[in-house]
């Protein structure tokens, strides 16, 4: 069994990168708490049929998907207030790619954020596949269609 | 802009946003294992509270002097508290969260199944919960009114009917 303390310093990023993507900043930490209690909880069962990683991954989402569905956030997608698409509008002048992909992650479906956390996280779109439990050539047109999107958010934010 | 373009702007991201935040794993894992123990405390009281009533209640039939339509409240008590831990055991093997282990596609199938079973559950609470235990207790006081003759029975009766059906009123309440 995988120390949990370890994975915790090989994972860190991932996680808090996911709490980042389905909470809402002052949730951020409760989200992140509940990740890593289904990681600490499920360690015991893991036993190695899929990558460290990609486990943690399929924990990870699954918590942060259902913490959102969850009684009172209800929302499928995090809205951005006024304050927020100004901010979008600053940074972009600035030129941080990093805080607009994060712009344009909150545009997305639950499922399409997932989608492209993963990916741009390296995985594989098998790997990915197999988190979702659909097909490879599913997961690719998703992948597809997500390019898409970042191409039109892209015209009309930039 | 192209998505494998963005990989390692988000990669660098990740791991400098990761830097600023601060996680004690030790105080973490300690504090799941006190959320475990509190989890478990909780199961054991319900268990204990339980049996408690089974326990009660046949002590009362064993060895006090009571009527015989008490008795049968009591064995009606006892047989409903019984059929609320089988219903409730049952309810909580079958329910217990789904494992988050599996892909997100089973995950989310598994949740509403669960979510459905909740809700079935809840809907019905007056007949596998309440009814059970306010027929016992409207047998066992009739029994004990009948005996003692403290009051008048229709009074009895009456009083039994309101409570029952302001029991009932809460429940459904609370599950609307």
């Amino acid at each position: 069994m995988p120390d949990f303390e370890q994975l915790l310093q090989q994972n860190r990023h991932r996680f808090i990168a996911i709490a980042n993507a389905y909470a809402r900043h002052d949730d951020r930490d409760d989200l992140l708490q509940e990740i890593l209690l289904q990681i600490w909880r499920g360690l015991s069962s893991y036993r190695g049929q899929a990558a460290l990683a990609t486990w943690c991954y399929r924990v990870a989402l699954n918590t942060a998907l259902g913490w959102q569905r969850s009684a009172g956030r209800r929302s499928t997608r995090i809205p951005i207030s006024d304050s927020e698409v100004q901010t979008v509008a600053d940074r972009s002048s600035v030129s941080d790619p990093y805080q607009m992909l994060q712009q344009f992650m909150r545009t997305l479906s639950d499922i399409d954020r997932a989608c492209l956390l993963m990916y741009l996280d390296n995985f594989s779109s098998q790997d990915i596949a197999e988190t979702f439990g659909v097909s490879d050539g599913a997961m690719r047109v998703r992948i597809h269609r997500i390019q898409e999107q970042l191409m039109t958010w892209t015209e009309q934010n930039l | 802009m192209r998505l494998e373009d963005l990989r390692q702007v988000w990669n660098e991201g990740s791991q400098m946003s990761a830097a600023q935040t601060t996680i004690n794993e030790a105080k973490l894992r300690d504090s799941f294992r006190s959320f475990e123990s509190a989890i478990a405390r909780r199961d054991l009281i319900e268990s204990i509270a339980a049996i408690a009533v089974i326990v009660f209640f046949s002590f009362s039939i064993w060895k006090t002097d009571l009527p015989g339509v008490a008795i049968a409240g009591c064995a009606v008590i006892i047989l409903g508290a019984i059929e609320i831990m089988i219903v409730m055991g049952i309810t909580r093997r079958m329910d217990r969260p789904t494992s988050h282990e599996v892909s997100i596609l089973d995950y989310s199938r598994l949740e509403l199944r669960r979510l459905d079973r909740q809700i079935r559950l809840l809907k019905n609470v007056t007949t596998w919960y309440s009814a059970p235990i306010l027929i016992g207790c409207a047998i066992f006081f009739l029994g004990i009114m009948l005996q003692f003759r403290v009051l008048p029975t229709y009074l009895w009766l009456a009083f039994l009917g309101a409570f029952w059906l302001c029991i009932v009123w809460l429940v459904m309440r609370s599950t609307a």
